[in-house]
């Protein structure tokens, strides 16, 4: 309630004030000032050279009306009356007017001779302010606590807005520091804790504020506001935060994984456990590095190897196996959105597997992470990894960050989706290269990292400026790319003029002939009255037919059903009418193609009269079908050639240009609006040069392409996006609104990394690209931490830092911080070499240890924060699929898509076994555990059944072998090693069992029917 | 290696949520509900929950601003309805008149304004394992009905229904029903298809011969579960299948509506034959049903609906003719179900044990609240000893802050799980358990 209160106070200053007591100008005027007139007439601004911030600045008044006030006589003060409209111009400016209550105030100020009340500091207090409480406030409070929407209706910029408060009351009350909040909170005494995720003040500082709080918050009184927008500031705590810190100069010489995690063993008292018997750790070692079990040959060799080089020597022929990149690959598709083309609405449509293959390739070649980060964003501008001046994969890869889910429909004309698709190009930069969340800053300064809203657009400005075009398949120089996308581009301006040009001559004909299309329309109304009319008949004839077909089937409730859909429908035919063509310029004709041939859910009539067979209705249904497709075709040409038909004489030079229409979207090797559509084989989308840009944005000079692009593109003016060639800055958007357009922000990379070096080209993605991985850098140090990051966490289950696509100080805070740096400074010096970085995770003790844990060790590491032992953790969706289809055929697949179609039921797979996402870049898989799991492998034909017997074939079981003998193949097959004494027992017990019940011994089917139990058993999915 | 009766029971505790006892190598069966002790007597035994999809407009719906900047922005009348004189929404003819059943909440905050995260945070944040409130639920509750899933997350669209746009979902995905750090049982079942609600039920053995199978794959998991004894997955998975095989048979059963479709009352309460609640009325008739049958907690979520201006959308409405186009259709889709879930619940003495809960990840704010925002949002509960008739907490004059009695979203978990006759204070798994800044707002219950 004490809430409530405050805020009523705060927001009706006006109409809570007593009558009887002089107006304050420290306490209402000038906070009415502040919040209707000061956001122009500022010390800084003084637009028409007013500044109402003080009381001499305000008898001094502007350039053209003088003094703003004369005391004592409101009626003649200029300032009353431009607010009033009694004198031009009107005050605000393009804002509502002041309320009368407001006025009132006013007005009876300078009735009472305009004084200025505001409490007076001693000079040493004003100084003490200055020195001790203005810097902390400006760089420590101002992010959020300042402007129009400071955070929590709390501003800090004012004594009187410090006195007034915010939600939470006033922050401060003069005099009395043991009963301010701020004080409070800026000791982290109670719940409220400021600055929020900063560095606490230091006691030293706390100490200014309560002497400042003591002393009736002394302030400057030249100066009433400090700030009007927020402020953004970098902290000494973003500074130190473990993922912005630069990486060490140097390791230890003794430096290693084992030794990093030693010491926080030892702190902890966990006994690290011993590493893990060969079967499991050849197991986890095969699936983790290439996605496949170990063979039975693989199984032999290294049981039976000695030497103290047996593992490595495993690992070196596991990387070095082409399934290597393939498998690594995929970690790093997760963070792609890869997959998804010709879903409609979004595009381009990616080879995608083109793509996938790509990165394959370059993990088995080992090509520096560094290059390859770089391609990802200026792959088209780089020359090949080869050594030529051009790749067309690079150029694909640097087009990944147009791979996200948001639209494409009407980016050419909808400022928002446009803002959303580049959103996402942000979003890939900081979540899958840097791990950090740049796309907070959108709308606003980032709240924990220091990121402000300006980077964000500085930024946007290279996605702004590239966009996307198809180039052959063939090209294998950069002169053959860059004039494929030229041609492209001409063609589709080309295209959109002629367009615009028809579309203005049509309406010239339809506008001249005195609505010549609405009069042909209104032709038409007679003539297809009855061929709806016939339709409702058919529509009837369906009915019945369904009718008598579910009393036919005894379903009552159903005929019922029907039968009151009829009544209605002859009660509708006796008055038939047509419906409204003239609507929507015919747009109702596109629906008898939805109600005869069906549409999404809809069951068309075809369909339905063929299911109760009436084959007379369908010859006749489809005969429909055809009139009104070629009808809605001839409303479709008279709208567009203003009326008259495309033969008719009086368009012959319309005509002409339609056919060059034609002639170009057949020269276009793609549906040039809809870009999910799959272009042919022999071209491909891929990054390029110039992007779209706001009408708006297009200078005065632009005058003609500002005109082209309203008569091609839309006939709204803030709807137009034109100009496919804009390199250039990006615009701010205040709130991330498109509606609220502000500075042009020069495109430039994040003030906290410091700056491009280098002087900008063209976009400038190639200048950005070579800054995100410039040695020794802040950015680059973020980029390895993150691979580091993220290849533990395949090998081991868990990240050293939870959060692997937030590194920054909204994420989680590592435990062990020196191990990740540690991991990116080899992984750094060893060449960005992810292969280098795999196998000294791989070859540490730490990696090879065994899961079994005991009890007491659990207690004390129950998370496995610390990782004294592996983890037991569940097979990817990827690994269970290969293993699947391994097991059948016996084979390894390099392709995934071959490996598909080697599992009957994949998509069932897919589901129950949580294939990836194509819409988020993923940072961690879902292991789901369900029942409608356990339905699948025990009911569905695809799962185990089929594929025991399947395996039980292949292994070439043959029907005299018993269960005993052929356990050790099962187990070697199924969970890659051998049978315990236990588990001979049982599976004798389960024969004698399976005899018993049955009465009779059929070998083989016990087999199938083990191997069935070990198909569904956890073992199978899970490595240790 | 023999699976032991002590292991087992251990492990019951450990996943509530797929409980059931039986012995190895016999054909026969016992199944049992958990009864598990509750922290003090709670009259909730299920929750459902109505999940409006992109956070839904307080000021639109239930929580009328006392100050508009622009009123035309707020084209829809309210009224002080009932005996207690909340006031509702025009939007709401049918919850208006069961106004004495609603408990309003208006000072919602804490929440996220983003959809994706938001709709993780609503669900999932009070407790710091990332578990969503329907698997801590089931999990303090244990399960009432072994045989079906405990938490189950109903989308989809009836056969015929040619008003929704799409069949409903949670914004976050399978975390915001997921099982987080919890046992993996856990988390919600997702029904996509309401013609068939679960795949695979057939099984080719007949019962006698699926019990020995399922207590050989017991047998089977037996050495690698004793390796890995801490390791809640394995016997989670196990058990998964015993679920499975006993849903062949529960599950057609409480998913089978031909009686209430026969029922013409039933139909009517509902509103299973209007096109704009066919789907939705079908789904909390499910919901019921489910119930009825023991499971703790549904999550029905919203529909995009068709928009009286042209297009669809949900409940994320950023503009004036979202407002206007939208709103009134989402409301349209769940006014009567919800009042009919209301009347039906009571005339079965079945609503004073289950809570309905209605609101989204957020609410809104700005003009003419088309923003995001994380500082005020409505929920309401009915049933399950709420204070029927109350509004609890207010927002500013604006609407746009919770400033009375503000409720933040982890206190609003731990009032649900308080009516549950659980206590946050004393739930944790793994020595993991709630924010201690969770409060009850006891005022809300009766």
């Amino acid at each position: 309630m004490k809430y409530l209160l405050a805020l009523l106070c705060f927001s009706c200053i006006v109409g809570t004030t007593d009558a009887a007591q002089p107006v304050s100008f420290e306490r209402e005027v000038l906070p009415l000032l502040e919040k209707r007139c000061n956001k122009c007439h500022h010390p800084e601004q003084q637009r028409g050279g007013l500044d109402l911030t003080r009381i001499d600045t305000i008898r001094r008044g502007g350039d053209e009306l003088g003094a703003a006030i004369v005391p004592g006589k409101p009626e003649e003060s200029p300032l009353l009356q431009v607010l009033t409209g009694a004198k031009e111009s009107r005050m605000p400016e393009n804002g509502e007017p002041l309320a009368p209550a407001e006025i009132e105030l006013l007005r009876r100020w300078i009735a009472e001779g305009a004084k200025d009340d505001s409490t007076p500091f001693p000079a040493d207090d004003v100084a003490f302010f200055e020195r001790e409480i203005r810097p902390v406030l400006s760089a420590r409070c101002f992010k959020c606590h300042a402007g129009d929407e400071a955070e929590h209706g709390l501003q800090l910029t004012s004594r009187q807005a410090i006195l007034a408060g915010g939600v939470r009351g006033p922050a401060a009350v003069a005099g009395k520091p043991e009963s301010s909040l701020m004080l409070r909170a800026i000791r982290h005494d109670g719940e409220l804790k400021m600055p929020r995720g900063g560095d606490k003040l230091s006691d030293v500082q706390a100490a200014a504020f309560e002497t400042w709080i003591a002393k009736g918050l002394p302030w400057p009184s030249n100066e009433r506001v400090l700030a009007r927008e927020k402020q953004f500031t970098i902290s000494e705590a973003d500074r130190k935060h473990w993922a912005f810190r630069p990486l060490p100069k140097e390791l230890p010489a003794a430096w290693s994984i084992d030794a990093a995690l030693r010491p926080h063993h030892e702190r902890l008292g966990l006994t690290p456990a011993a590493e893990a018997d060969r079967y499991r750790l050849l197991r986890r070692v095969s699936y983790d590095l290439i996605g496949y079990p170990p063979t039975p040959d693989e199984i032999a060799v290294f049981v039976a190897d000695d030497s103290p080089q047996a593992f490595e020597r495993v690992v070196d022929r596991l990387l070095d196996s082409s399934h290597f990149g393939r498998r690594w690959g995929r970690h790093w598709l997760d963070y792609t959105r890869n997959g998804a083309n010709a879903q409609s609405n979004r595009g381009p449509a990616f080879d995608t597997r083109r793509y996938d293959n790509w990165v394959a390739r370059c993990l088995n070649e080992d090509r520096p992470w560094d290059w390859f980060v770089r391609t990802h964003v200026a792959g088209d501008l780089m020359p090949s990894y080869e050594g030529q001046d051009y790749s067309i994969d690079q150029a694909l890869a640097a087009a990944v960050p147009l791979n996200g889910p948001r639209t494409f429909e009407e980016i050419t004309t909808q400022t928002f989706v446009l803002m959303d698709k580049l959103d996402e190009g942000v979003e890939f930069l900081g979540r899958s290269v840097l791990g950090i969340s740049l796309e907070c800053a959108r709308c606003h300064d980032h709240k924990f990292d220091p990121i402000a809203q300006r980077d964000y657009y500085a930024l946007l400005g290279f996605f702004q400026s590239s966009w996307f075009a198809p180039v052959p398949t063939s090209t294998k120089t950069r002169d053959e790319a860059v004039a494929a996308v030229e041609r492209y581009r001409n063609l589709v301006s080309e295209q959109a003029r002629h367009n615009g040009f028809i579309r203005h001559a049509s309406l010239m004909l339809n506008v001249g002939g005195g609505g010549r299309v609405k009069q042909w329309q209104a032709t038409r109304l007679p003539i297809l009255a009855p061929v709806d009319r016939r339709l409702r008949e058919l529509e009837i004839a369906v009915l019945e037919g369904e009718m008598r077909d579910a009393e036919s089937r005894g379903e009552t409730q159903l005929a019922a059903d029907f039968r009151t859909a009829l009544a209605e429908r002859h009660t509708s035919l006796k008055d038939h009418r047509s419906p409204d063509y003239l609507a929507g310029g015919g747009a109702i004709l596109g629906k008898y193609n939805h109600l005869i041939g069906g549409h999404k859910t809809e069951v068309g009539l075809i369909k339905r009269a063929t299911a109760v067979k009436l084959p007379e209705v369908v010859r006749e249904l489809e005969e429909q079908l055809g009139y009104w497709e070629e009808e809605r075709g001839r409303w479709i040409e008279r709208s567009r050639f203003g009326g008259y038909a495309k033969s008719d004489p009086e368009v012959v030079e319309l005509a002409k240009v339609d056919d060059r229409i034609l002639e170009i979207a057949n020269e276009l090797a793609v549906n040039a609006s809809q870009c999910w559509v799959v272009p042919t084989t022999d071209v491909m989308y891929v990054r390029c040069e110039g992007g779209l840009r706001r009408a708006e944005d297009l200078g005065p000079l632009d005058v003609a392409a500002k005109a082209a692009g309203l008569q091609f593109n839309s006939n709204n003016a803030d709807r137009v996006w034109l100009h496919p060639f804009y390199i250039g800055d990006a615009r701010l958007l205040l709130r991330g609104d498109v509606l609220y357009p502000d500075k042009i922000v020069p495109r430039g990379v994040p003030q906290f990394f410091g700056a491009l070096p280098t002087p900008r080209q063209g976009s400038g993605r190639l200048q950005l690209a070579q800054w995100l991985t410039a040695p020794d850098s802040l950015q680059a140090a973020l980029a390895a931490r993150t691979v580091v990051n993220r290849a533990w966490q395949h090998l081991f289950g868990e990240a050293l830092c939870r959060t692997p696509k937030e590194l920054g100080r909204l994420g989680e805070q590592p435990e062990i911080p020196e191990l990740i740096d540690g991991l990116a400074v080899r992984f750094v010096a060893g060449g960005w070499s992810l292969k280098n970085i795999v196998r000294e995770i791989v070859l540490s003790r730490s990696y090879r240890r065994s899961a079994i844990v005991e009890d007491g060790e659990f207690a004390r590491d129950v998370d496995n924060r610390y990782f004294a032992r592996q983890s037991v953790r569940r097979l990817e969706y990827e690994p269970i699929v290969n293993a699947v289809a391994s097991l059948r055929t016996g084979r390894r697949y390099e392709d995934p898509v071959e490996r598909d179609a080697a599992v009957p039921g994949i998509a069932e797979y897919a589901k129950y076994f949580d294939a990836p996402s194509v819409y988020d870049l993923l940072d961690r898989r879902t292991a789901s555990i369900s029942a409608t799991q356990a339905l699948f492998l025990m009911n569905s034909p695809s799962a185990a059944n089929n594929l025991a017997g399947e395996l039980v074939n292949r292994l070439g079981i043959n029907s005299q072998a018993e269960l005993g003998e052929k356990l050790e193949t099962v187990y070697l097959n199924l969970v890659h090693r051998r049978p315990t004494v236990a588990e001979r027992e049982l599976a004798r017990k389960f024969v004698e069992h399976r005899r018993s019940q049955t009465g009779e011994k059929n070998t083989r089917d016990e087999i199938r029917e083990f191997v069935g139990l070990l198909l569904c058993g956890n073992e199978l999915l899970y490595i240790e | 290696m023999m699976f032991s009766r002590r292991r087992f029971l251990t492990h019951v505790a450990a996943a509530p949520g797929i409980t059931a006892s039986g012995s190895l190598w016999a054909d026969e069966r016992t199944i049992a509900a958990t009864q598990q002790p509750t922290h003090h007597p709670g009259r909730v035994k299920s929750v459902i929950f109505y999940y409006c999809k992109g956070g839904p407009s307080q000021a639109h719906t239930f929580d009328r601003p006392r100050h508009m900047a622009d009123p035309s922005l707020h084209p829809f009348g309210f009224q002080k309805c009932g005996a207690s004189g909340l006031e509702i929404s025009d939007l709401f003819p049918h919850l208006q008149a069961t106004a004495d059943d609603l408990c309003l909440i208006r000072s919602g905050y804490g929440a996220l304004a983003t959809h994706n995260e938001g709709g993780i945070h609503i669900f999932t944040s009070a407790s710091k394992l990332g578990a969503s409130l329907g698997a801590w639920v089931l999990h303090g509750l244990g399960s009432g009905n072994p045989s079906l899933p405990g938490h189950v997350l109903l989308t989809g669209r009836v056969a015929g229904d040619r008003f929704a746009h799409d069949n409903g979902s949670v914004h976050g995905g399978a975390r915001s029903v997921g099982a987080g750090g919890l046992p993996p049982s856990l988390q919600a079942l997702s029904v996509t298809d309401l013609a068939s609600p679960i795949a695979n039920l057939d099984n080719p053995l007949d019962p006698a011969a699926q019990a020995r199978w399922l207590a050989e794959l017991r047998a089977v998991n037996g050495a690698f579960a004793a390796r890995h004894r801490r390791v809640a997955e394995l016997d989670a998975r196990t058990e998964s299948f015993a679920v499975a095989e006993r849903m062949q048979t529960a599950a057609p059963e409480a998913f089978d509506l031909s009686k209430e479709l026969a029922d013409p009352i039933m139909r009517k309460l509902y509103g299973l034959d209007p096109q704009p609640t066919r789907s939705t009325g079908t789904k909390l008739l499910l919901a019921r049903r489910l119930v009825e049958r023991g499971v703790r907690f549904v999550v029905v979520p919203s529909m995009s609906v068709p928009s009286l201006e042209g297009g669809s959308g949900d409940w994320d409405t950023h503009t004036p003719t979202a407002v206007r186009g939208v709103i009134p259709n989402l409301a349209l889709a769940c006014d009567q179900p919800l009042a009919g879930l209301i009347a039906d619940l009571k005339q079965r003495g079945l609503l004073d044990q289950t809570l309905i809960v209605w609101g989204g990840e957020m609410g809104r704010g700005g003009n003419g609240h088309m923003n995001h925002n994380g500082s005020a949002f409505t929920w309401w509960m009915a049933g399950g000893g709420v204070r029927g008739g109350a509004a609890y907490g207010a927002t500013d004059e604006q609407g746009f802050t919770a400033v009375e009695k503000p409720i933040h979203v982890r206190d609003l978990h731990a009032t649900i799980l308080w009516a549950c006759g659980l206590d946050v204070g004393k739930m944790s798994y793994n020595g993991v358990g709630f924010d201690s800044a969770c409060k009850v707002a006891k005022e809300i219950l009766a």
